[in-house]
């Protein structure tokens, strides 16, 4: 039955692709993601579930999900033109989307859902540079990291759980993208700081597994953070699919010009 | 007086690209499709960033504002910058109701 063969978190900023940074950081950033999809290829997934956030691309204050669930044959992205990623539908996997819409209801969790997602650099820039290929399947699996009321940390870690449930009954080999934070505040006065206390902290956490400690992390702890701090959500939600697992982190660095702590880790 | 309606023209400024165009050649009747006060309409043909900021725009629409606009970036965050503390952007409401100013706005 199905396997959750690979599971990848990391940041996402877009000025990973786009905007300089000092040479020894991008390429400790790039050797980070290297690192991982050498990982990612050899664990051989038949599929992805990618979890990301919205920006104010698919849903605006006019109807914002807590959670969505892409169950469209194919998806659209990266939106953005100037981030040096080829534009491209993106495969979906209807079947494993549904799979786990239908076990988040059971289980008292109500994502909504999506025939066709736009993406973002939020899921393109990971699979850009983790899956170049563009050759696998993706269900996105977008959280509201963005506008208030967000699903609770504890809310995340529990449609992980879900997610690996519906997972475990789907006939594949099953790898799990968890992309966003660490510390930033894009487009805010804050928008230089990065509280790289807070991340080193919080990858502390990560690397002991322990996602209930990390769902426990208070929302004020976040705020102080930077509001892009908030994207941890994903990070929760596959720690909520891979209680069992240790985290290893590949590579942190705190880019200034990209404006964020930016990670990336896996979970084994 | 409406931030809603500040926003909604600034989301369509990041999904459609003929808005954009007109933001920039024809603004004004642009802004006339929308419910604005007299503030906010001079706030967004102004590229008045700290005012937009001040008035609880979210900061993701303000940098999409900024790009329709052709702010460039160091200088959004020049402009940002001396407004530090003034608008907290906080997750869940407080378990201490705070005023609804010190919130901001509809991310408070």
């Amino acid at each position: 039955m199905g396997e959750i063969v690979a599971a990848i978190l990391c940041s996402h900023a877009p000025g990973i692709a786009a905007y300089p940074a000092p040479a020894a950081q991008r390429e400790a950033v790039y050797r980070g993601f290297a690192e991982a999809r050498a990982l990612l290829a050899a664990a051989r997934p038949d599929a992805l579930v990618a979890v990301s956030c919205e920006h104010f691309v698919n849903f605006f204050v006019d109807n914002f999900p807590a959670f969505c669930v892409g169950i469209g044959a194919r998806h659209w992205g990266p939106v953005e033109d100037h981030l040096g990623i080829p534009q491209a539908d993106v495969p979906g996997l209807p079947e494993l989307g549904r799979a786990i819409l239908e076990t988040a209801f059971e289980g008292g969790v109500e994502p909504a859902f999506a025939e066709h997602l736009l993406l973002d650099h939020a899921t393109s820039l990971p699979l850009h540079l983790l899956r170049p290929e563009n050759d696998l399947p993706v269900v996105p699996l977008l959280q509201n990291c963005l506008v208030p009321p967000l699903p609770r940390l504890p809310r995340c870690y529990r449609l992980g759980q879900l997610m690996r449930q519906a997972i475990a009954a789907w006939p594949g080999r099953v790898a799990l993208i968890g992309t966003g934070g660490l510390s930033h505040s894009p487009g805010a006065p804050e928008g230089g700081y990065i509280d790289t206390a807070f991340d080193h902290e919080f990858l502390r956490l990560v690397e002991r597994g322990d996602g209930e400690a990390i769902a426990a992390i208070p929302d004020e702890r976040l705020d102080r953070a930077g509001f892009g701090t908030w994207e941890i959500r994903q990070w929760v939600t596959v720690l909520g699919a891979l209680p069992e697992r240790k985290g290893r982190v590949l590579v942190y660095e705190p880019v200034e010009s990209w404006l964020t702590g930016c990670a990336v880790a896996v979970l084994e | 007086m409406s931030l809603y309606e500040v926003q909604r023209l600034i989301h369509r400024l990041n999904i459609d690209p003929a808005a954009v165009e007109r933001f920039r050649t024809a603004p004004a009747a642009l802004l006339q499709e929308y419910a604005l006060d007299d503030a906010e309409r001079a706030a967004l043909l102004a590229g008045d960033v700290p005012a937009l900021w001040r008035m609880g725009v979210h900061p993701l629409l303000l940098l999409h504002y900024a790009r329709a606009r052709r702010i460039p970036m160091p200088e959004v965050y020049r402009q940002l910058r001396p407004l530090a503390g003034e608008r907290r952007l906080v997750s869940a409401r407080a378990a201490t109701p705070q005023p609804a100013a010190a919130r901001g706005g509809q991310d408070g």
